[in-house]
């Protein structure tokens, strides 16, 4: 392999030579079967890094970064328009804030007893949303019973499809029962790479769904 | 550029191209860091930075390019600082003890064939380099604009990590 070297066989193989130096290795080339072999390795080298590295691209995304994304942007937003809304109301927003926060003490000391029963009937529900939407099929439906909060949770999945972020998601109907009273919603979930069900919406009967595909 | 109603005409269609591109950004961090858990830090941590410094990307010119090179100057601080406190040791190792299914159906994925295997042993900058020529089509220009490279740089790395593969798929040929 006379003068041509690797790093002018590399250069060729990805186009990067200019005009003169290709038409120079084209000649040394034909006269150098060592050289010929070398850029033949090139080009079988590429195809398997390519093979290597192809996989990488269908496992799914995280939601969190995906949903990093919309969180990020909306900060973005929320920092813009702050920005314009302080600029002249500024000392009338601090009034109101002080209002508004003064408020949420008081609610947040007398919603504390309620706070732990609710914390209950969300784990009983995530627990029938992760059974039901990793075992059952569409339309049929996983109810789950807790005797201490004398509650029902009932999951039907409804959907399934790819999301544009390659995750498996799932719609569904939630069906809470608790002394009672019944609650209806409807609910979207994706499943994260470690199995486990991450719940991306809720909405209540009457609102509008979102796209299908849209997860975030 | 905020503030004045352009930022929102914009965005939709910037979140749309910031999720189309997350597959190889995260591929590009993986490719730069051999680990799972890494990678998804560092891609995490590049569309944070992103969003946050968007008003310096010039719109006509390649986001994923401009996100490419803040993950790899995030990445190159995060091994700087490593050193720095000597917590040098085998990533894709530990790594994998802690390997939850997904991210072990990865590391045995890269251990499967022996090119990739022989991809993750090749010193870093000749595997970035490499993924951006020979598996995203980018010239040796943009390699080192995103690599803060120079031109012969780029090309030198791409000959050598080429020479070292040659061995690996003739053996396995």
């Amino acid at each position: 392999m006379g003068e041509v070297t690797a790093e002018m066989l590399s250069a060729y193989h990805d186009r990067e030579l200019g005009l003169e130096e290709t038409s120079g290795l084209r000649r040394s080339l034909a006269a150098d079967a060592e050289a010929r072999a070398l850029l033949d390795a090139f080009g079988r080298i590429d195809d398997a890094v390519r093979e290597s590295f192809a996989a990488d691209l269908d496992a799914p995304i995280p939601l969190d970064l995906a949903r990093a994304v919309r969180s990020g942007l909306a900060a973005r937003r929320r920092r813009a328009i702050g920005r314009t809304v302080l600029r002249w109301a500024g000392p009338v927003a601090a009034a109101i804030a002080v209002v508004v926060f003064g408020n949420h003490w008081v609610e947040q000391r007398a919603g504390q007893a309620l706070a732990e029963r609710e914390f209950q009937i969300a784990a009983l529900t995530d627990r029938a949303v992760q059974d039901a939407l990793e075992n059952a099929l569409s339309g049929a439906v996983v109810s789950l019973a807790d005797d201490d909060l004398s509650g029902v949770v009932s999951i039907t999945p409804t959907r399934t499809y790819r999301s544009e972020t390659k995750h498996w998601c799932r719609e569904f109907v939630e069906d809470v029962v608790i002394d009672g009273k019944h609650t209806t919603r409807f609910g979207l979930a994706c499943r994260e790479n470690t199995g486990e069900w991450r719940r991306v919406q809720t909405r209540l009967p009457g609102s509008t769904p979102p796209p299908v595909g849209t997860v975030l | 550029m905020e503030g004045n109603g352009k930022v929102r005409r914009v965005e939709p269609r910037i979140e749309k191209e910031i999720i189309a591109l997350l597959p190889r950004l995260r591929r590009f961090a993986l490719g730069l860091t051999r680990s799972v858990p890494a990678a998804d830090d560092l891609a995490q941590a590049t569309v944070e930075r992103a969003i946050v410094n968007l008003d310096k990307w010039q719109p006509g010119t390649r986001l994923d390019s401009w996100m490419y090179r803040i993950a790899h100057n995030l990445h190159r601080n995060e091994v700087r600082s490593q050193a720095i406190r000597g917590a040098k040791h085998g990533i894709l190792q530990t790594d994998a003890e802690h390997a939850v299914d997904g991210e072990r159906a990865v590391v045995a994925r890269l251990e499967l064939s022996a090119v990739s295997a022989a991809i993750g042993r090749l010193p870093e900058d000749q595997r970035t380099a490499l993924l951006l020529v020979a598996v995203e089509g980018r010239s040796y220009r943009e390699v080192a604009e995103i690599t803060g490279a120079s031109v012969a740089a780029v090309t030198s790395r791409i000959a050598r990590a080429r020479e070292v593969l040659r061995g690996v798929v003739e053996r396995s040929d």
